[in-house]
């Protein structure tokens, strides 16, 4: 497939305001290339007939023209996906790129709060997170506590004595994934998908620790300690403790009598003795092992409804080898066995799990649970949060009468023309023609407008307690639009839709006028999107030429990918 | 019966409808009416099946039915490259869909005429493209004609209305608003000669935009009411189109129009109003007197130094057009003259006046033989070219094959057409003869400025006009350039077609090169001739000052499928099928009507 098939796909998505091939034909991302065929080629009977309709002719005439293009992509949905993503990327990199530089415009890394805005402004401008660590790192700033974005689940499984299997490192959660942002816009691209944090990846959530006794000779109970070296961890969703059920197959009939042939034998503990106060535990680590020369299918299930199994079917390729003192190989297969006491028919209960394999021989494993309810232990806790509730309180309305600083209601600025950047005290609160900041800080904060081609504007602002504040700011033009290409600079293109972008902006100064009016405005783009000239070709009032001079000195084209400048000629016709 | 060479069909190719023409040996232009007798055509095809069409009114009644197989308002999509419709899967270009059209016109033109037909001359809105002129041609030439010219619509209805007035001097105001392209044309009648003074247009307004103005409105209504909306769907869009063209028709004699709506189980009627019709396409109307008065301020003229406003196209008969320009002008319009069928009539005299010069109505009277006629396919030799160099000028610069070059330009001459002696008419009363003049002299202009793409100082590339817009035909344009570069040996020539200082903003036509040439110091001259004659064929050529070594080419009007059978580079879009295979595609089609 071509690049410029590529392209043609792209430009028809953006005409169409559509991402990608699949969100305009409607049909799920995961669609094989042979159904998103299929779909444009009905799409492509629809246009046929709908091309002189005036609700659709211009949809169903750029279909019709770009139909050869879209059957190409369709072969490849991935890479269209995928070329989708980075031409997002790149219209909005430069926007990105802009707050980063004004947030850290002293050179210092960013703090938390500082790295949570940025990635909510990457999250909005449909920029992947790992681009942004990456432009991070190339500026040379460096981010404590990096998150990993590739995976993140809640909490960790809690594990006996003997080696635990969760493969996982705990993850780094960072402070964002406690406000619990909903999933990134990535996670809509493509068949990778980037889980926003927070969100559970993997297994299904298991439950967390519990305090628990064990009546192995292993000595007092251990709690699971998470890596010295990472970070503290804080749980997120806490599972429901009586409820949360991972899914199980039935439970099958294990022969529980017959002795084993000695081609799989339990290695390790094989009987347990666990009293259990209210939440499910789950016991990793437990072990089978497979004596025999042949790699054998087995099955593994328990007797009763309150313990379940994971996995439930082994195949050979599952197993793990393993040498004997006496030199032989055999195969182990790990698996884990969750007793859940609020199923038990009664406060103590016993269950079996066995593992089976196809030759018919089995290996069992033994629970005597006893499921206790720790009134002591209920009071105590329940006294002292009763205790910490009352104190926090108090000290929550101490805090929030005397020592919380004031809000105001909302404050609402106006720019003119728009911002690429708007700051309060140095902290970026949006961009726009229009920003709206809920309950900002009372008392004289510090504003700050960033917007390319005009003077920053710095300027104090009072903020009253509980009120709704208005400032308007009008920018004024930094430079005097004169670019000249110089002679070895080089000529690139520019995309149709920047024209109309151009037109579109001038359109608001033409309303008042009353006389008819034909003309040119000649624009020098540089390679950064920007309006490096402006040159009014025909008779322009002065109230249109200087009204367009700044809103197209505001605008923002794409970044232009070859090339040093681009030049467009936007018409103007009024009425 | 018609001189030798047979019949030559005048084609009005429209957008909505179409209509032939042809000149009887009296020499009266008259309409031919199609196989179901009548005086024209719609320009509508339905695809029943992968070899069979249906053309005409019996294709209007498919579209409700089966819109997906349906096609109309091809002639929008003329000279797109890259636009295809499938069918059956067949993908055809809209040069093959037109070709249908012209393959029923001719068929029925011959079934009546009783005459094989293979000359025909098709008229183009004067605001088409090169690239739309080549389609129209090539529609022509699959569809199995030999077509002698393209001229624009609205110099063929002076025709048809001027032809009887020749002899005075008239200035005329040609109005031409058909289904869906918009032309102004003012033209100048001086003896025998119709001279093209300015020319200006839409070629995407028409009046379709009028009928998708009513249709949004009802279908607004109906949203409103009911919550959903019938253009949603193909099937209730057609049929809330036909009834709001039926309605359009309505309001152009009454003042009101009732337009009932059935859609999803729900039904509705609403009424439009005369007034709210028109208030809805003022800014439509507003347009039109726009350009009509951009295209007096062209030629120089004001209202009041236009003698005859010819209406042309089934849109003019809205009252708000015709009141309207009558607003502008302060008196209306012409009333005697068939907007839908003057166009054809006035091709199918433009194409006896200048390729069948035996034709019997030249020749009529009893007086001495005139005298022997001149072959007014070939204009004659031309006259050196005036020119005037300005080495010192801040001058352009070349584009060329390896490189560019500083370049001079110089002003275009003009050649004189020929001219003879009128013979005068004859005198039967039995069979009154039209006797048309034998030195009419039809003298067009170009409606897009040609240019071509050269290098300045600063070695950035830029568009320089060769030939403005609104030159009269024939012309011819002589330019001397030089090589930007040492060492040059070959040199190429972008020819641009439209108004634009870059590249990106004009079409590039046609690149002709000339190669094998000994290494070109920088600065040495370089001659590049425009010839754009009256038929509108560009010719090419580019000579080595020094060497003598030159190259003339001759372009063709084509559209997107190349291979023109004359052998000579296509003008227009990139080859992206066969004229060959579209023509034998043709052939194995059945068109009915």
């Amino acid at each position: 497939m071509t690049t410029r098939n590529l392209d043609k796909a792209a430009e028809f998505c953006l005409d169409v305001e559509a991402d990608h091939l699949f969100g305009y034909l409607k049909i799920d991302e995961d669609s094989s290339s042979e159904d998103l065929v299929e779909a444009i080629k009905a799409r492509r009977k629809w246009a046929q007939a709908q091309q002189n309709n005036p609700k659709y002719k211009r949809e169903a005439k750029k279909f019709i023209s770009a139909y050869e293009a879209l059957i190409q992509v369709a072969s490849d949905p991935q890479q269209h996906l995928e070329h989708q993503q980075k031409r997002r990327e790149d219209k909005n990199l430069p926007s990105l790129q802009m707050a980063i530089d004004a947030i850290l415009s002293g050179g210092a890394n960013p703090s938390l709060e500082q790295l949570s805005f940025l990635e909510g402004k990457a999250d909005e401008l449909n920029i992947a997170r790992e681009t942004l660590y990456q432009i991070l790192k190339e500026s040379g700033r460096s981010i404590s506590n990096p998150p990993s974005p590739q995976r993140s689940h809640s909490g960790d499984s809690g594990s006996i004595d003997h080696e635990a299997t969760t493969a996982d490192r705990p993850p780094l959660i960072t402070s964002s994934s406690i406000i619990q942002r909903p999933p990134s816009p990535m996670a809509s691209t493509g068949r990778s998908r980037t889980p926003s944090l927070g969100t559970p990846v993997g297994p299904p959530a298991t439950p967390g620790p519990s305090t628990r006794s064990t009546s192995t000779a292993s000595g007092p109970p251990r709690r699971h300690s998470a890596d010295a070296t990472a970070p503290p961890v804080r749980r997120v969703n806490a599972p429901n403790t009586f409820s949360n059920q991972p899914t199980q197959p039935p439970v099958v009939d294990a022969p529980t009598s017959g002795r084993s042939k000695g081609l799989i034998e339990p290695a390790g503990q094989h009987h347990f003795e666990e009293i259990i106060h209210g939440r499910p535990r789950t016991l990793t680590g437990l072990k089978v092992r497979f004596m025999g020369a042949l790699p054998l299918d087995a099955q593994i299930s328990s007797d009763v409804e309150w313990i379940t199994v994971e996995p439930s079917a082994i195949k050979p390729l599952d197993t793990q080898p393993e040498v004997t003192p006496s030199g032989k190989k055999v195969r182990i297969i790990p698996f884990s066995a969750t007793l859940n006491p609020s199923q038990m028919p009664d406060k103590q209960a016993t269950g079996r799990v066995t593992v089976f394999n196809s030759a018919g021989d089995h290996a069992t494993f033994r629970f005597d649970v006893t499921r206790t309810f720790n009134w002591i232990g209920l009071l105590k806790g329940g006294l002292i949060a009763l205790v910490t509730v009352v104190l926090l309180a108090g000290f929550a309305f101490l805090v929030n009468e005397i020592l919380t600083p004031r809000h105001g209601k909302i404050l609402v600025i106006r720019l003119d023309p728009s911002a690429e950047v708007v700051m309060l005290d140095n902290q970026v609160i949006g961009s726009g023609s229009i920003v709206r900041h809920s309950s900002p800080l009372a008392g004289d904060r510090k504003l700050t407008v960033v917007q390319p081609n005009f003077q920053t504007v710095e300027k104090m602002i009072r903020i009253r307690p509980q009120e709704e504040e208005e400032v308007v700011v009008e920018l004024n033009l930094s430079s005097k639009l004169d670019y000249t290409p110089g002679p070895d600079e080089k000529r690139a293109n520019i995309a149709p839709a920047a024209t109309k972008q151009a037109e579109s902006a001038i359109a608001p100064c033409l309303t008042d006028l009353e006389a008819p009016l034909r003309g040119e405005v000649h624009l020098n783009v540089l390679k950064n999107g920007t309006v490096g000239s402006i040159r009014f070709k025909g008779d322009f009032p002065e109230i249109v030429s200087t009204c367009a001079t700044r809103r197209l000195a505001a605008l923002r084209f794409d970044s232009l990918p070859t090339g040093d400048y681009a030049q467009l000629i936007a018409k103007v016709q009024h009425p | 019966m018609s001189g030798s060479g047979g019949i030559v069909l005048g084609i009005d190719l429209g957008t909505t409808y179409s209509a032939v023409a042809h000149v009887n040996r009296f020499g009266k232009p008259e309409i031919l009416a199609n196989a179901e007798g009548q005086p024209t055509t719609p320009s509508v095809v339905y695809f029943y099946d992968q070899d069979g069409v249906v053309v005409g009114e019996e294709a209007i009644k498919m579209c409700v039915m089966e819109p997906e197989n349906v096609v109309r308002f091809i002639k929008r999509s003329m000279g797109e490259d890259g636009f295809a419709l499938e069918f059956f899967g067949h993908a055809y270009t809209p040069q093959e869909i037109s070709a249908l059209i012209l393959r029923k016109l001719k068929e029925d033109a011959e079934a009546l005429t009783g005459e094989e037909i293979h000359d025909a001359v098709i008229t183009v809105p004067a605001y088409f493209n090169t690239s739309q002129r080549g389609a129209t041609v090539e529609a022509g030439s699959i569809a199995g004609l030999n077509v002698l010219s393209v001229i624009n619509e609205p110099t063929a209805a002076a025709i048809a209305y001027g032809i009887d007035k020749l002899g005075g001097e008239r200035t005329l105001l040609v109005f031409d608003l058909g289904g869906g392209t918009f032309d102004v044309t003012v033209m100048k009648v001086e003896g025998h000669k119709l001279r093209t003074l300015a020319s200006d247009g839409n070629a995407e307004l028409g009046g379709k935009d009028w009928d998708d103005r009513l249709v949004n409105h009802v279908a607004e209504q109906f949203v409103e009411s009911h919550g959903s909306d019938p253009r949603d769907e193909p099937s209730p869009f057609q049929e809330l189109y036909e009834r709001c063209l039926a309605a359009k028709i309505t309001l152009s004699a009454k003042e009101q129009a009732m337009i009932p709506v059935n859609y999803k189980g729900r039904r509705a009627g609403v009424r439009v109003s005369r007034d709210e019709f028109e208030d809805m396409t003022r800014d439509l109307v507003q347009q039109c007197i726009e350009t009509t008065q951009l295209v007096l301020e062209k030629a120089g003229l004001d209202q009041s130094e236009v003698s005859d406003l010819l209406l042309v196209g089934g849109a003019t008969r809205m009252p708000m057009i015709r009141e309207a320009l009558e607003r502008a002008f302060g008196r209306p319009p012409i009333a005697d003259l068939n907007p839908d069928e003057c166009v054809a009539l006035g091709a199918s005299l433009a194409g006896v006046i200048r390729y069948r010069p035996d034709h019997p109505a030249f020749s009529q009277a009893d007086e001495p033989p005139p005298p022997a006629p001149v072959d007014r396919r070939t204009p004659s030799p031309s006259p050196a070219p005036r020119r005037a160099p300005n080495p010192s000028a801040s001058a352009a610069a070349i584009g060329l094959a390896d490189g560019g070059s500083f370049a001079v330009r110089s002003g275009p001459p003009s050649i004189p057409p020929t001219t003879e002696v009128a013979p005068e008419p004859g005198s039967d009363p039995d069979h009154p003869v039209f006797a048309l003049p034998g030195d009419v002299q039809i003298e067009d202009a170009t409606t897009h400025p040609l240019g071509i793409i050269v290098l300045d100082r600063n070695r950035q590339e830029r568009v320089v006009e060769l030939i403005p817009e609104g030159t009269p035909l024939p012309h011819e344009f002589h330019g001397r350039f030089t090589y930007a570069y040492e060492n040059m040996r070959a040199v190429r020539v972008e020819v641009t077609e439209g108004h634009g200082t870059y590249r990106d903003e004009v079409s590039v036509m046609a690149k002709v090169e000339l190669r094998g040439l000994p290494p070109r110091p920088k600065g040495t001259p370089i001659d590049v001739i425009y010839r754009y004659s009256v038929d509108q064929i560009l010719s090419v050529q580019v000579i080595d000052v020094e060497t003598g070594q030159s190259r003339e080419v001759k372009l063709h009007f084509a559209g997107t499928l190349g291979d023109t059978e004359s052998g000579a580079p296509p003008v227009g879009g990139g080859a992206s099928g066969s004229l060959r295979a579209a023509k034998d595609r043709n052939r194995n089609i059945r068109v009915r009507g």
